[in-house]
């Protein structure tokens, strides 16, 4: 038995948003805060690298502040900063490890630099009552920024086994949702839409489906749906409703293809698009194996999901040793770690 | 009084230690190496000046112009140490940072100092100098390489200097960088003054603000 862990706050700003989280093993998550920056960029149609850690710094030292109050903690109560290091914006990552590192510097507690995608992988864990199963485990993660098969094989220890070759999943939602009018991000937009929408009134070709790969493409889906659009003959309801299937229903037989593969015990689904109620339902229905998915306001970049990251390296013994920030960075560079099972125990179904 | 001071907004990355008598500074001018430098610089200094975070009253920042990515990896340093000790912050920007340093020996009464903002801009400012101290003559400020208003200036200085025309100009000098031992009694007298931003309150100086178009703009 480990004596009590001390909470640990952590910090994130790879992309659009910025936000602090304090988080204690065993206790779970204590307090978090967090601005998005969508609106500013919505302007734009897209995120503005320079804008975005514009408004990072900006805000950090009252996301902070609040963070901290919020969980009734002092300064002197941390026992760890951990800060995502990437993969990235690479401006944005820095404003971020800037102030993580100096915070943990100033209080002499150790540092704790994040993978990002570990950071989504893990951020299942924030449901304190989750029934795990043993390793190998599959994550879809599926964001504005990626769309990837990963197989984990045990704590820290990640292998991609498929990805998109072009745009992210959570990218062609939102560009189709452009197209037809929706403010960027218009992703979560253009699925309300296709709820009241007829998925069969467009066949939509399901990419890469017939080679077998476990990669993903989802350009020529993108351009297939613009396409459709000019040529006015469907509702944007079914319009929506019929990409959305399209897409989905790629994301879930590549899943299938996947299980396969891993044989895996658990199923994770995890990012942004993994608060997509169509893909949590049909995910949800695979048969013969475990499937969890964050609370939907953990699906998006958030700090407690970094957090927990963080301070279960921390605590096994995984603390990443990285001397910059990184824009790219592979999961499969990680190091494994140790979890002791008070704080989560693999439970054998 | 023990104030720690963090410039990085400009191809200098340092941090100083001041105290109502002393000033140390760890620096380095390696390229692109600002956020791998400056904790270690940090301690440095304060080992230097036989401190520890604890025993600090105020934290300075250079909060630009310069390197978008230098001044917010000093300025959010700062912002961290700043909040995490409840320390008060001072500002100063790079052009008086510059100014200050090229005024050292130089016996001039007035200098402007100029940063090249690339894309064919310059920021810059000009200052001079007497027994009171820096008084502003012209307000940081972005300009055109060939628009940048150097009238009445009979020292220009900050590597700026280079990509506009000093035609006429007496004492012209690109290489001159901020020198934290020259800004030690501006910080000082700052700090005794209560010029400061409360803890965590330190605001980024970029002067160009418009770096991406729109997508009306852009006609989308």
């Amino acid at each position: 038995m480990s004596c009590q862990v001390k909470p640990i706050v952590a910090i994130e700003t790879s992309c659009d948003e910025t936000a602090v989280a304090v988080y204690q093993l065993g206790e779970g998550l204590l307090s978090q805060a967090l601005f998005s920056q969508v609106e500013l960029h919505a302007l734009y149609g897209g995120v503005v690298p320079e804008l975005a850690a514009r408004d990072h710094v900006a805000r950090l030292p009252e996301l902070f502040q609040k963070a901290l109050s919020d969980a009734n903690l002092q300064v002197g109560d941390i026992g760890g900063v951990a800060y995502t290091a990437g993969p990235g914006l690479v401006g944005a990552v820095m404003t971020g490890a800037s102030f993580g590192r100096s915070i943990a510097q100033t209080l002499g507690v150790p540092e704790v630099p994040v993978h990002h995608l570990e950071g989504h992988i893990l951020s299942v864990l924030l449901d304190g009552a989750i029934e795990l199963r043993p390793f190998p485990w599959l994550t879809l993660l599926v964001s504005g920024g990626h769309t990837l098969l990963i197989r984990v094989d045990g704590w820290g220890r990640y292998s991609v086994i498929g990805e998109s070759i072009d745009d992210a999943v959570g990218e062609a939602f939102d560009k189709a949702a452009m197209v037809l009018g929706f403010d960027y991000p218009g992703g979560r937009a253009l699925a309300e839409l296709a709820a009241s929408g007829d998925d069969g009134a467009v066949r939509f070709a399901r990419p890469m489906l017939a080679k077998g790969s476990l990669d993903f493409s989802f350009s020529g889906l993108k351009t297939a749906f613009a396409t459709q659009h000019k040529k006015m003959r469907h509702s944007n309801e079914d319009l929506a409703a019929s990409y959305q299937a399209a897409i989905v229903d790629v994301l879930v037989k590549k899943v299938l293809l996947a299980c396969d593969a891993v044989s895996p015990n658990l199923l994770v689904l995890a990012g942004g698009v993994a608060a997509n109620q169509r893909l949590r339902d049909e995910l949800a229905a695979v048969r013969g194996v475990k499937v969890v998915a964050p609370a939907m306001a953990y699906c998006t970049d958030n700090a407690a999901m970094i957090a927990v990251a963080g301070a279960l390296r921390q605590a096994g013994g995984g603390v990443e040793s990285v001397s910059g920030v990184r824009a790219r960075w592979d999961l499969s560079e990680l190091s494994g770690f140790a979890v002791e099972s008070q704080f989560f125990a693999l439970d054998e179904a | 009084m023990r104030i720690l001071v963090l410039e990085t907004a400009t191809d200098l990355c340092a941090a100083a230690l001041i105290t109502a008598d002393d000033c140390v500074v760890s620096q380095s001018t390696e390229p692109r190496s600002h956020y791998r430098l400056l904790p270690s610089q940090i301690e440095d200094v304060l080992a230097q000046a036989q401190c520890t975070h604890a025993s600090l009253d105020a934290i300075a920042c250079d909060v630009g112009p310069g390197s978008f990515t230098g001044v917010r990896v000093g300025l959010a340093s700062a912002l961290g140490i700043s909040v995490a000790r409840q320390l008060p912050m001072i500002e100063f920007n790079s052009l008086e940072a510059i100014a200050l340093s090229a005024l050292t020996g130089r016996g001039v009464e007035r200098v402007m100092a100029v940063l090249d903002a690339r894309m064919k801009e310059t920021y810059f400012a000009s200052y001079a100098y007497n027994a009171e101290g820096l008084t502003i003559v012209k307000p940081p400020q972005i300009g055109g390489y060939d628009t940048t208003d150097i009238g009445g200036e009979q020292c220009i200085v900050g590597q700026g200097a280079a990509v506009i025309n000093t035609d006429g100009v007496p004492d012209v000098d690109a290489g001159v960088l901020p020198d934290l031992q020259a800004m030690a009694p501006l910080i000082r007298s700052r700090y005794k003054a209560g010029q400061m931003k409360p803890p965590g309150g330190a605001v980024a100086l970029y002067l160009r603000d418009k770096v991406a178009q729109t997508r009306a703009e852009r006609g989308k």
